[in-house]
């Protein structure tokens, strides 16, 4: 028992790590990024490729991928924030769904379909702690995702950038009226929570194969999580990330590991019933962004 | 008199296609309390949000000698032009506090956003006392108080208050108005008000222009037109 709430746990840490940057552009910005979960599956291949050709640690390309796809989305990617931004949510789900198709192509035709992994030393190395076992890449990845909650939860409260963010979000022209560039604020956003992803997406790799269509699962996951856990916020998405996780762990011991989605999915439209904000969301804010 | 410290002269303003402002002229003088009034859809609102460069404008508008044209909105915020929209527009998600922060966002603002704090504080000190509150939970006069108190935050050379009593009590409106003229006669600060109420507006402004369907059809001092014949018909009911 102990042995499945641990795993469910990490697991839990694990669905948040890669929910925080969807939650930035989907549940702060509004802006409905289908692409999501092959920017993941774009970071991975970039850290498969570092540690192949360089024998780099996707510990430390991480921190290299990440800052570098900040970058990229702050200049040469810009003009496509600027246009999703610029674009109703309906136009924002083509056009990303249609990035992400691409991008999903793009890899099967550069990648094939094999199932890649590295195999570094310690990604098989497993830690014990009485009857619970659990390996270490997944335990870092638990770790890293409270760092960046909390990271990313002082930030938006506190920072004056978050509360330019924060009012950006609430009412798009009354902020220009406060002589905020509104058009910068969407960008550096979106190019933080794309950062993020690819940092998620890096810490993932020694612990999931990489293969084209890896991405849909994780952004399927992503989205139930913030959610779940209230759009825009950021202890929510840690929350909404322990629920799926324990769930699935929970759900696949006691009823079928096949069923967990099933399982999962209930839990999502029960808690939204009950509280259509999501779990920490703020009552009301779900409405906000609706054009 | 002096120099106009804002001159707009035959502006047309459109939305998409849609004309809505034709050939409207207007000055405000340094230190003037100018109103425009008129009926619901006449062009008010969408003449402030010209001047803050939020429509798609022809003609010109000159400020402090220099034209506005092709200037997008933080960089007009930036030269002083502070715009408080109509119903308030506060941050609903942002406590009293935040709002204010925000207000000061343009850097010369931001500078001095502590003192300022302190003075908006001082006029208000009911927003002191609900600085940690929400906005979108503050009662309508409140919200109005705030969203005055967040323009003064930006420092304006020139402010613009869209219908500033808008679903407000007599003596909240009188509050009101009275935290404005506060802020025209202690500052010297000119302000450009729009008012549905027409009989306040010529009390409290020293020009008034009216204007119709989009285009300026009356403009004089607000004591004059207060005995005009016409706008005595046409807006007081008299
Ligand atoms: N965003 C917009 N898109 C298209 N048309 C608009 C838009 N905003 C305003 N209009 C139209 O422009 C005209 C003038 O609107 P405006 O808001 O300036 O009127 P107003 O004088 O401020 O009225 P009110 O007293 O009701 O606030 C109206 O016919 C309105 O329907
Ligand atoms: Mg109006």
């Amino acid at each position: 028992m102990s042995q499945l709430l641990v795993s469910g746990i990490l697991l839990g840490g694990l669905y948040a790590m890669i929910s925080i940057g969807l939650n930035l552009i989907f549940g702060v910005l509004r802006i409905v990024n289908f692409a999501h979960g092959e920017f993941i599956m774009v970071s991975m291949y970039l850290a498969y490729w570092t540690y192949f050709y360089y024998k780099i640690d996707p510990y430390i390309s991480a921190f290299v991928i990440a800052p570098l796809t900040f970058l990229l989305f702050m200049t040469v990617f810009r003009p496509f924030v600027v246009k999703l931004a610029d674009s109703s949510h309906l136009g924002q789900v083509f056009i990303t769904f249609g990035i992400g198709i691409v991008l999903q192509n793009l890899a099967l035709m550069l990648f094939s379909a094999d199932y890649r992994s590295v195999d570094t030393a310690y990604s098989r190395m497993r830690i014990a702690l009485g009857e619970v076992q659990f390996s270490l890449a997944r335990l870092v990845v638990f770790l890293l995702s409270l760092v960046f909650t909390a990271a990313l939860y002082y930030y938006l409260k506190k920072s004056y950038m978050g509360k330019t963010i924060r009012a950006t979000m609430q009412n798009r022209t009354v902020a220009m009226l406060m002589g905020i560039d509104t058009r910068k604020v969407y960008v550096f956003t979106f190019a933080l929570g794309a950062a993020i992803t690819a940092f998620a997406g890096g810490l993932l790799l020694p612990i999931f194969y990489v293969y084209p269509t890896i991405g849909f699962n994780f952004a399927l996951i992503a989205f139930i999580v913030v959610i779940l856990g209230g759009l825009g916020s950021i202890p929510g998405t840690l929350a909404g990330g322990f629920v799926i996780g324990l769930t699935e762990a929970l759900s696949g011991y006691f009823i079928s590991a096949s069923m967990k989605q099933l399982v999962y999915f209930c839990i999502f439209i029960l808690i939204l019933v009950l509280r259509p904000a999501g779990l920490f969301g703020q009552r009301g804010t779900e409405e906000l962004g609706v054009k | 008199m002096a120099e106009p410290l804002l001159k707009i002269s035959n502006l047309n303003a459109y939305y998409g296609e849609v004309q809505v402002l034709h050939d409207v002229s207007l000055e405000v003088y340094p230190g003037e309390i100018v109103a425009i009034v008129g009926a619901n859809a006449a062009g008010k609102t969408t003449l402030l949000k010209s001047i803050s460069g939020l429509v798609r404008w022809q003609g010109d508008i000159v400020y402090g000698g220099r034209s506005l044209r092709g200037l997008k909105p933080n960089q007009i915020v930036e030269l002083g032009i502070i715009h408080v929209p109509e119903g308030r527009g506060l941050f609903p998600f942002l406590t009293v506090l935040e709002n204010l922060e925000i207000g000061a966002y343009a850097p010369n603002a931001r500078k001095a956003a502590k003192e300022t704090l302190e003075k908006v504080f001082r006029i208000w000190p009911r927003l002191q006392e609900r600085q940690n509150q929400l906005a979108g939970t503050l009662s309508g006069g409140e919200q109005q108080m705030c969203a005055i108190a967040r323009g003064l935050m930006g420092l304006p050379k020139l402010l613009m208050l869209d219908e500033p009593s808008l679903g407000l009590a007599p003596l909240i409106i009188r509050d009101c108005y009275a935290a404005i003229e506060d802020i025209n006669k202690r500052d010297g600060t000119p302000i450009l008000l729009v008012e549905q109420n027409v009989k306040l507006a010529m009390q409290k402004a020293d020009r008034v222009y009216v204007i119709e369907n989009g285009r300026i059809v009356l403009q004089g001092k607000g004591a004059e037109l207060m005995d005009d014949d016409r706008v005595r018909k046409a807006y007081m009911g008299i």
